[in-house]
């Protein structure tokens, strides 16, 4: 995903700030100054909202989305269709193909 | 019978969603149900979370040497009595709850949508309270079925290897115990 969002320098909206009538003018050497640690962290943000698509790939599969919407998805039928695949899937195989169910204990 | 519900808390028994089982699991991965008591999660005396796989019921059971021991030698799918007779008498177990083994069954139809499930006492993850309360949960096992089911976590966790009592010696106990009672052939 890229971020088409318009961008402006520090500088820059410093002055928009300075130019409206109920806010105090903030000085662009302060910006820069003393408020650094701000910049870098919002720059950082800007980066990783704007991460590579693999890495938005790698999330874990998620059935949160479609539930808490409640709409749009059916969240059950993904399930079922996780579910149905299960078996196939090479972990599964190697947990479970023509392995014992385990010695049991009676309940009485 | 042990049957899931809708509940959205994190409790014992609660079904979650996005366990971070593994690498090696991310390709259709299992929901995972909580073992961890309501008391420490309650108390906040646990960090950590543990959670049992949910996999699906008649895959794993199929799967299985014993299942498969069971229908060889039938002819298709049609099995004969005894054989029948023999792999229902499993499959009730398994419904029931009534040994205590790897496996623990649930029924998730009306909470899930799902096929029954069995939660994997082999298959087990632990992770930090934080990360559990981030995972979606979508339904849970009500009591007095989670009480159970961690009772046989527990069970199943404890078991002692004693050796086996050779069978001659358990053949003269069982004639001793069936007496005046005997097989089809009169003798022991």
């Amino acid at each position: 995903m890229t971020d088409t969002r318009p961008t402006q320098s520090p500088t820059a909206l410093a002055t928009a700030s300075s130019s409206a009538s109920n806010v105090i003018p903030i000085d662009p050497s302060e910006v820069l100054g003393s408020n650094f640690l701000t910049l870098l962290t919002a720059v950082g943000a800007l980066t990783l909202w704007s991460a590579p698509a693999e890495l938005q790939a790698a999330a874990p599969q998620s059935l949160t989305a479609p539930r808490t919407a409640g709409q749009g998805v059916d969240w059950k039928a993904e399930l079922r269709a996780r579910y149905a695949a299960m078996p196939n899937a090479a972990w599964f195989r190697r947990a479970h193909e023509n392995k014992s169910l385990g010695e049991a204990i009676r309940i009485l | 019978m042990a049957r899931l519900v809708a509940s959205e808390g994190l409790d014992q028994g609660a079904v979650l969603d996005d366990i971070p089982w593994g690498e090696e699991f991310e390709e259709n991965a299992p929901l995972g149900i909580v073992l961890t008591s309501t008391c420490d999660l309650e108390h906040g005396h646990a960090d950590f979370v543990i959670l049992a796989a949910l996999k699906p019921a008649q895959a794993v059971i199929q799967a299985s040497r014993e299942f498969r021991n069971k229908v060889e030698g039938a002819a298709g799918n049609a099995l004969n009595r005894r054989p029948w007779d023999s792999l229902v008498g499993l499959l009730e177990d398994f419904v029931h709850n009534a040994n205590i083994q790897r496996y623990f069954f649930v029924e998730a139809q009306a909470a899930l949508g799902q096929p029954p499930l069995l939660a994997d006492f082999q298959h087990v993850v632990s992770i930090s309270l934080g990360r559990a309360r981030a995972c979606p949960v979508l339904a849970t096992l009500p009591s007095p079925f989670r009480e159970q089911l961690v009772t046989h976590f527990a069970a199943y966790s404890s078991r002692i290897g004693v050796e086996r009592t050779p069978q001659p010696e358990v053949t003269a106990l069982t004639d001793e115990l069936a007496d005046p009672y005997h097989g089809p052939n009169g003798a022991p």
